[in-house]
């Protein structure tokens, strides 16, 4: 047969059916597109890290001097000078500041760090500066007040070059740039300050001479960084320094990291690998998504040429001829579908490299891998339509050919199940009984018609349920931080202060004006521990002992009371599932014990649950004040909440907090209740992105099965209209048909999508994000978005049939017997 | 060379079961000219759905061109239809989307290794249709697309050919040109059964066969014998 007989002819079906046609590849196009935008996650993030931290030339080996120690900068860099294997020696001097960045009524005030960088020569040459925004620092800046800010705390607090910054002492810089060096790409306990997160720690880059000068050190440094020769063993290295070390300085305590060590830079590498399989089930679920609907679709098309197939049958056509128009309309739908799909999918990489972008500002952040992912999802995106074009085929040929000639389209002999219609009463003239007669009398076609909405349904519960669900356990954990006393200040102190210490009663006496300053304040003690479960496997502790008789602030809790005089302990709800405890069963805590003065040794302690308190962090558990004596705490406190007086601002008490001695951290609770965004908010803002395409293609997909229904009645609509029929009336029975199609769809799509939550949520995320309890939520508006789609529209989907029924040629359309 | 023995066809529709055929025995040679007449509902089209194997009699055995086609394998059924019959449709059934030329040119290509192959628009000529070939069939009438699906037949050259009332959309001289061919067809030593209830033609037919209610009722050449095609009138 001639290829070009088959070629013009599908091309003819595919141009009959156009919308449908083009609908169905853009629903390919957007699932092969998210797949492969999606896909090779951990491969790009990996490239990109490893070219990343070799243009920034991470360092390989990094020394931090002790606390409080610093060294004169050139007689250390000559100690370190020719050591084996070390290529390069960069010293730096790293000093603790408060940031005042505030700016029309708004307080920018935090904690922060000077890093003062060896500018000399276009240096630093290791761990290099990588500038965002604004001007970069040079040769000439060696003296200069040109600070370079944290990316990300000026992205988050919106700060740009220009704006005025202070540090300590109330000394004003000129802020030129926003950028980071490879070891500070996020904040992590102990790589910032104490319990502080990006948002809360602002990092800034300047010269080391300016520095010094700043911080009245001159020559002095305490941070050294080192880049090895190719193959350059780090342990020698090591046990080299250290001996140079004990040579020169041996009174410095130093500690050394291994770049392999490095917190930063493991966890880059850790969150490139954990997240790729949250990412796999979101791209899955719309490959998965895109490819159900395409082939209910793309078979509806063939299945309305369904009697064309028995007449093939009926003239001996061969079977693998009959399959080939089918075929090559498939291939059709496969090839617009792809070609799209090769634009969505660069569209989709490229928007996902850049949030990562801002998230972690590298020089480096693409995704060349698309490709990779676009090839396994294309062939998917390939065989669906191709398949789906046969199945009915296939259906077709195991009937005689007269059932397949003469039953019409889908309909089944016999009436399908309208005899079900005696059972179900329904008012009015036989043409009201028409659309539950349609659903009835071909079963299959109407089983196809729900299945396709009910799969746009599940899309768009799946993505927007688990969007909602981070947003809820967001709003769940800031909540319970911020619900009441908003204004409170958490402070932690340096150490363990009596509680009736001269120290604390200097705090609670401060005065502003002549006038208290806090309204009241709640000491308190933190103490980190850890859980133990049944096999032994430990998990953190973060223990708040406070006063419940006294405290204003009290967590809330979900079950069971605070611990009242007697032993006891609240834990969050995530904890208590995942050591199988309940109100009542005692839990295993391994505590520290105070021993000396500074010394502790952990020893496990059963603790009665009395409470179950509704922090979606698992880690944050309380105590009573007065059980202190479990560790030999008692009389002692290490935090402080505060409460301002009567027209004091929270900022005023920070202000005056930063600057008294003893102070470890003081936080807002507002930043604290930030921190759970922070956990999730990758995964948030791409969900939120990738939010348009599903309900984009859910609208594709229910609008379609339903638009191929009208259609595969339009010979029946014709006869009624050639009986007189008003459109009206004609019109409407479609509607009443499509609204208990699209209802049904839509309750079917929300109990699968449903279960693709929870699936994701309790098999999936609760295993990448262990420390964070997700209560499953669908919010309101989902629900609301999903009946649109799937009953208003998809109900009201015949209207836009209307003006084809209007230029309808009638005669023409009843004249062929196809 | 079409051979029915004890054909029934059964429809169960619930508790009613409709009789379509009953007990159909009967036999006829290559080359014969047999119209089969009938009222409406008497089980003609049945009759021409068994003999094609469209369709599977509830009982019995049905030989054509020597082929038992009631215990024949669904594959060897495609071939049947492909190789031995020919069916002209009473409800056409062309392919809506493609141009009566290519509804013709489609079976000549099934058939691309047949010597003497005629041209699909010399088939068209021959029904009456050579202006036509371009359009589509919701572009013809109703006598024009049957033409179509006679040429369609036609071109197949297949040895047993079956018309499901080739002449009911057709005007009286349109209808006989349609005879015309058909006979010829039979001349040419093929098989020839025309479906009809218009008792006129029956008169030019070799043999005419008459059912009722699924039953034979009369099996024989015309009463007034054999006519020539110039007699006909309705
Ligand atoms: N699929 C079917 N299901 C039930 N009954 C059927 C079916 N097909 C045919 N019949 C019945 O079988 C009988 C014979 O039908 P058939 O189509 O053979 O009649 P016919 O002689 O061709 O009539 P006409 O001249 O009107 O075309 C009729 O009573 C018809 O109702
Ligand atoms: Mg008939």
């Amino acid at each position: 047969m001639k290829l070009k007989f088959w070629l013009r002819w599908s091309y003819r079906d595919a141009r009959e059916h156009w919308l449908q046609v083009l609908a169905i590849a853009l629903i390919l196009a957007l699932g092969t597109g998210v797949y492969s935008g999606f896909g090779k996650q951990k491969e790009w993030r990996i490239e990109s890290l490893d070219k990343s931290f070799a243009m920034l030339a991470m360092y390989d080996l990094h020394m931090e001097l002790t606390d409080g120690s610093y060294l004169e900068g050139p007689a250390l860099e000559a100690a370190l000078a020719h050591i084996e294997g070390v290529a390069m020696v960069e010293t730096r001097l790293l000093v603790p500041t408060l940031i005042d960045a505030s700016k029309g009524g708004e307080t920018i005030l935090y904690p922060g760090r000077l890093v003062g960088l060896d500018l000399s020569n276009g240096g630093p040459h290791i761990n290099k500066l990588n500038i965002t925004e604004g001007a970069r620092l040079s040769e000439a800046d060696i003296n200069s007040n040109r600070v370079v800010i944290d990316h990300l705390f000026t992205s988050y607090r919106k700060l740009s070059p220009g704006d005025t910054v202070k540090i300590a002492g109330d000394f004003e810089l000129d802020f030129v740039g926003r950028g980071q060096t490879p070891e500070n790409l996020m904040i992590m306990p102990g790589t910032g300050g104490f319990m502080e997160n990006e948002n809360t720690f602002a990092i800034m880059y300047m010269s080391r001479a300016s520095v010094q000068r700043l911080s009245g050190r001159a020559g002095l440094v305490n941070d050294v960084v080192f880049l090895f020769n190719k193959n350059t063993d780090p342990d020698a290295v090591i046990a080299e320094i250290n001996k140079v070390m004990a040579a020169n300085f041996a009174d410095t305590g130093f500690n050394l990291t291994k770049k392999t060590d490095d917190k930063v830079y493991n966890a880059m590498y850790t969150d490139a690998r954990g997240d790729q399989r949250f990412w796999n089930i979101i791209a899955g679920l719309f490959l998965f998504g895109a490819a159900m609907a395409t082939f209910n679709l793309a078979g509806r098309i063939v299945e309305s040429q369904r009697r064309q197939i028995g007449i093939g049958m009926a003239l001996g056509v061969k079977r693998p001829l009959l399959a080939l128009r089918p075929i090559l309309l498939g291939l059709q739908i496969a090839l617009i579908g792809t070609i799209f799909g090769l634009a969505v999918g660069y569209i989709f990489s490229q928007a996902i490299a850049g949030i990562f972008d801002d998230f972690y500002p590298l020089p480096y952040w693409r995704n060349p891998f698309f490709i990779e992912s676009y090839i396994n999802a294309s062939i998917v995106g390939l065989i669906v339509p191709v398949v789906a074009t046969l199945f009915p085929v296939w259906r077709a040929v195991r009937v005689q050919p007269i059932d397949a000639i003469q039953t019409g389209y889908l309909v089944a002999k016999g009436g399908g199940l309208s005899y079900l219609m005696e059972y179900v009463p329904v008012p009015g003239k036989s043409y009201m009984q028409m659309p539950f007669r349609n659903i009835l009398r071909s079963p299959w076609r109407s089983l196809l018609t729900m299945l396709g909405v009910s799969i746009a349904i599940m899309l768009l519960i799946a993505m927007s349920g688990i969007l909602d669900t981070f947003q809820r356990t967001i709003h769940q954990g800031s909540d319970f931080y911020i619900k009441s006393q908003p204004n409170r200040l958490n402070v932690v102190l340096d150490t363990f202060y009596p509680i009736n210490s001269e120290r604390i009663s200097q705090i609670q006496a401060l005065e502003q004006d002549g006038q208290p300053l806090f309204s009241k304040v709640d000491v308190g003690l933190i103490m980190v521990g850890e859980y133990v479960n049944h096999d032994d496997e430990e998990m953190l502790a973060v223990i708040d002992l406070f006063d419940p008789e006294t405290a204003l602030w009290q967590p809330t809790l979900k079950e069971g009371q605070l611990p009242d005089g007697q032993r006891g302990i609240v834990i969050s709800e995530k904890a208590a599932d995942d050591l199988g405890v309940e109100v009542g069963d005692t839990v295993r805590v391994a505590l520290p014990i105070r021993e000396g003065l500074l010394s502790y040794r952990m020893e496990e302690t059963d603790i009665p649950v009395v409470g179950i308190h509704d922090n979606p962090l698992r880690m944050q558990a309380y105590m009573s004040l007065n059980q202190a004596d479990l560790m030999n705490m008692q009389g002692l406190a290490n935090t402080l909440t505060l409460y301002p007086a009567k027209g004091v601002t929270t900022e005023e008490m920070r202000r005056v907090m930063f600057a008294q001695p003893g102070v470890a951290s003081v936080q807002l609770v507002s930043d604290i209740a930030s921190s759970f965004e922070e956990a999730i908010e990758i995964f948030n803002v791409v969900m939120m992105m990738i939010q348009g395409v599903v309900v984009i293609l859910a609208f594709l997909i229910a609008f379609n099965s339903t638009s191929i229904n009208v259609d595969e009645r339009v010979r029946e609509i014709a006869t009624m209209f050639a009986f007189g029929l008003p459109i009206r009336t004609v019109i409407r029975m479609q509607v009443v048909e499509n609204l208990i199609t699209g209802l049904i769809g839509t309750i079917l799509g929300v109990l699968f999508g449903y279960f693709a939550i929870v699936w994701m949520v309790k098999g999936q995320v609760a295993d990448m994000i262990p420390d964070i309890q997700f209560d499953i939520h669908i919010a309101l508006a989902t629900f609301v978005t999903a009946s649109v789609l799937g009953i208003v529209v998809v109900g009201l989907t015949p209207l836009l049939s209307i003006r084809k029924f209007l230029r309808m040629d009638i005669p023409s359309t009843l004249r062929v017997m196809e | 060379m079409i051979t029915l023995e004890h054909v029934s066809k059964k429809y169960a529709m619930g508790a009613v079961t409709v009789t379509a055929l009953n007990d159909v025995s009967l036999c006829i040679k290559e080359g014969e000219f047999v119209v089969v007449l009938g009222p409406s509902g008497s089980g003609k089209t049945t009759l021409l759905n068994m003999v094609s194997a469209l369709d599977i009699p509830t009982s019995g055995k049905i030989t054509v061109a020597g082929k038992d086609i009631t215990a024949m394998s669904r594959m060897k059924q495609f071939d049947f239809r492909r190789n031995t019959v020919s069916f002209i449709f009473q409800s056409f059934n062309l392919f809506p989307s493609l141009t009566a030329e290519e509804n013709v040119q489609f079976v000549l290509d099934m058939y691309a290794h047949r010597s003497n192959q005629p041209r699909a628009q010399a088939v068209l000529e021959s029904v009456g249709l050579g202006l036509r070939y371009k359009h589509f069939p919701h572009e013809l009438s109703g006598g024009e697309q049957q033409r179509v699906a006679i040429a369609r037949a036609l071109a197949t050259g297949n040895p047993v050919l079956l018309a499901d009332e080739p002449t009911g959309e057709l005007d009286f001289k349109t209808g006989v040109q349609i005879l015309h061919l058909l006979m010829a067809q039979a001349g040419n030593g093929r098989t020839v059964l025309v479906v009809t209830h218009n008792r006129e033609i029956s008169r030019i037919a070799d043999r005419v066969i008459e059912l009722s209610s699924g039953e034979i009722v009369r099996d024989g050449a015309p009463e007034a014998g054999k006519a020539p095609i110039a007699d006909l009138h309705w």
